[in-house]
């Protein structure tokens, strides 16, 4: 198969699976097909990754459509991140269904956005053509903000409206940054076809205008950002997070966040090869990652709703996660390696947010208490998710939390190191205290015990193995892809010293 | 003619922040629509081609007729159609406003645009347009002004674009387009709902969510 029908191919299928979905009037045969489509989706995807690790970057459609090691890597994220959603959608909907508290409408509401959601964020992934890059980033908020109102009540209509109308309005801001890109290039001789492509820009970056790539930049980080949930722009998050469905807040928190800091890391080598690698878009990159750590973690404090909780953890974290691209040099690599640990622990602790809160009937933590006895498999999925996200060892977010830590003492930044850690510290607080009491306090008389099935253990424990596994030992092939995916940021083929 | 075009731009979102009618908004925004669709056309007339003619016309019918017709069509459907309360008034708007076109043309000093065939004009007019659009979101508390913000801060960043690129690839042009026909879709069907639950589209009363 060309690479240019196996790239095709990953947009194609989501959108295809989406639109057939609708076509049955089955609820269930409606979620397993939306599934399938998610699942043959990631197959097509491994073997795209494997091509680029092996035979480096692919390229197809007269190179609008590329995927490098940075995109694979992303990629990657995804695939995990949307195909345990996807299963984990089969086990919260199904519950519902057995209830009847679903209708074939909101089902199909459901299966017709997932997917060609998951079509969106890919093509974020593949195009080496900023401004489809742009358009597909404002698909992603279009199709997800009907997400959001599955269960259709006022705090979700809220929600929705909130996060339409302030993503919109960001990516508006994204959209100038790119159009000021492509006028940075303006006098190069390039086929104007082919004068927005991220790898024409890198091999031309010493003949663009370093102001219009500043001003460029500074609207792509507001823009994007917004979408990234970075503070002071996140004012959304919250809402839209806490209101979604489960499966819908999972992939929220667990890629469409990091698909948006994507976007703002495709500019940042662009930038610092024009600027003379002087480390401008850096340092705004290190502000924006420790307010955002700050503002979060006291936020977190004061939450008394777990899925609100855990949007603000997710804005702590991206805060870490742009703080370790900040930094730069092996802070990159720690950076990249975050992203994965956090989507996948972040993954997990909505998933457990959702089965719990279906059993307690509010996501209230205070009358959570106890979920270990309630629901085993579950309670103990909140919690080691909860243990993982504070960077507890040895959970691999440990691992990057420290390594992102390293690259700021290495680097002498003392303010830096200080802010970082009164950061986390203050989160390590405030989520242990909700975790031990989520975990083991005294549940109430009227919770009835949940039923448990092989998807519920698998949806624990693969997340957790994983999360554990990487703790404790790097495999060579991850470590290579993220090397290389942080040399590409860093507009070189090696990061030296990285871990 | 280039420079008239801005101007005109310019001026419509002066009488945007002076106005607190929703129709008389959405009419504003249509008239600048249809501008920046002549502007679309008559900026790249010399490199004229089909696909530069499509993506013209189709701006021009879009931003022009189809978004306001979609608005002024919400606008029927929902209890008000005025904005009693905006936290700005239209003198302090107009007065904000006026620093902010100031602003917006030092800065247009400050960021050059390469080459010597684009108005000086359109730098600060896009960065006006964005400015008021972002202030009407802010500024006014029924969904469907903060709806027609979006579009103006779009109209902006849409100026700046055909007035500086003869040329931007099709499926771009269209892709973006798309999207934003996809936005104000989606925000209308949104406000409707929107009303239909709380029985208004006052966003200052959406106060669930804190925290």
């Amino acid at each position: 198969m060309s690479n240019e029908l196996l790239l095709s191919l990953l947009v194609i299928i989501p959108l295809v699976s989406g639109l057939v979905s609708q076509f049955f009037a089955s609820k269930w045969l409606t979620l397993l097909i939306s599934a399938t489509g998610v699942m043959i989706t990631a197959a097509f995807g491994a073997v795209a990754i494997h091509r680029t690790i092996t035979q480096g970057t692919i390229f197809g459609l007269s190179d609008w459509l590329f995927l490098d090691p940075l995109s694979a890597f992303h990629l990657a994220v995804l695939l995990m991140v949307f195909g345990l959603s996807s299963l984990f959608s089969i086990r919260y909907f199904g519950e519902e269904l057995e209830h009847s508290y679903l209708t074939l409408s909101q089902i199909r509401t459901f299966s017709g956005l997932w997917t060609p959601a998951m079509a969106a964020m890919i093509l974020v992934l593949i195009s080496n053509n900023l401004g489809i890059m742009w358009v597909g980033m404002e698909a992603t908020t279009l199709l997800t903000s009907f997400l959001i109102c599955v269960h259709m009540t006022r705090e979700s209509l809220e929600a929705m409206w909130k996060y339409l109308l302030i993503c919109s309005v960001g990516i508006a801001f994204a959209f100038l940054g790119t159009l000021l890109l492509r006028l940075a290039a303006k006098d190069l001789p390039l086929d104007p076809n082919q004068a927005l492509l991220w790898t024409n820009l890198m091999a031309n970056t010493k003949s663009l205008a370093p102001a219009l790539i500043k001003a460029a930049f500074i609207f792509a980080l507001v823009g994007y950002g917004t979408k990234a949930g970075l503070a002071p722009m996140h004012t959304w998050l919250p809402d839209a997070h806490s209101k979604a469905p489960s499966p819908v807040s999972a992939i929220f928190s667990g890629f469409m966040l990091n698909a948006a800091l994507y976007c703002i890391m495709r500019f940042v080598p662009i930038v610092e090869a024009t600027t003379g690698n002087t480390g401008w878009s850096l340092r705004l990159l290190t502000g924006f990652g420790l307010f955002s750590i700050l503002l979060a973690s006291t936020f977190i404090l004061h939450q008394h709703d777990l899925k609100r909780l855990l949007a603000y953890c997710s804005v702590e974290h991206i805060g870490i996660i742009t703080l370790g691209f900040g930094i730069g040099g092996a802070g990159t690599y720690a950076a990249l390696f975050h992203t994965l640990n956090h989507s996948l622990s972040k993954t997990l602790s909505f998933f457990a947010a959702g089965r719990l809160g279906q059993v307690y009937g509010t996501y209230k933590m205070d009358r959570m208490a106890g979920s270990v006895k309630i629901s085993p498999i579950w309670g103990l999925g909140i919690f080691a998710s909860l243990l993982a996200l504070i960077g507890v060892v040895p959970f691999s977010v440990f691992m990057s939390e420290f390594q992102i830590l390293k690259a700021a003492v290495d680097g002498e930044r003392v303010g830096v190191v200080i802010l970082f850690l009164l950061g986390i510290s203050t989160v390590f607080v405030g989520i242990l205290r909700h975790a031990l009491s989520i975990a083991w306090g005294k549940p109430g008389e009227y919770v009835d015990s949940a039923s448990i099935n092989w998807l519920d253990r698998l949806l624990v424990a693969a997340p957790l193995i994983v999360l554990l596994v990487l703790g404790l030992w790097m495999p060579q092939p991850l470590h290579s892809l993220m090397r290389q995916a942080a040399a590409v940021i860093h507009n070189t083929h090696d990061i030296g010293d990285a871990p | 003619m280039f420079d008239f075009l801005i101007v005109l731009v310019i001026l419509i979102n002066v009488r945007l922040l002076a106005t607190g009618r929703i129709e008389s908004l959405i009419s504003w925004t249509a008239v600048q629509g249809v501008i920046l669709g002549v502007f679309a056309l008559y900026s790249r007339q010399a490199h004229l081609s089909v696909d530069v003619f499509i993506i013209g016309l189709g701006a021009l019918l879009l931003k022009g007729l189809v978004f306001p017709a979609f608005l002024l069509h919400t606008t029927k459907i929902v209890v008000t159609s005025r904005e009693t309360e905006p936290y700005v008034g239209p003198i302090g708007s107009l007065l904000i406003g006026m620093v902010a076109l100031v602003v917006s043309l030092w800065l247009g000093t400050r960021l050059p645009i390469p080459g010597t065939d684009t108005s000086h004009l359109l730098v600060p007019g896009t960065l006006f347009s964005i400015f008021t659009g972002q202030f009407l979101i802010i500024s006014r508390k029924m969904a469907i002004s903060q709806a027609v913000g979006f579009l103006v801060m779009e109209n902006g960043a849409f100026m700046i674009g055909v007035g500086t690129l003869y040329y931007a690839p099709f499926f771009v042009e269209s892709g973006v387009l798309l999207d934003m026909f996809l936005a104000v879709l989606i925000m209308t069907v949104l406000i409707t709902d929107m009303n239909r639950a709380f029985h208004h589209i006052d966003t200052h009363e959406l106060s669930r969510l804190k925290g």
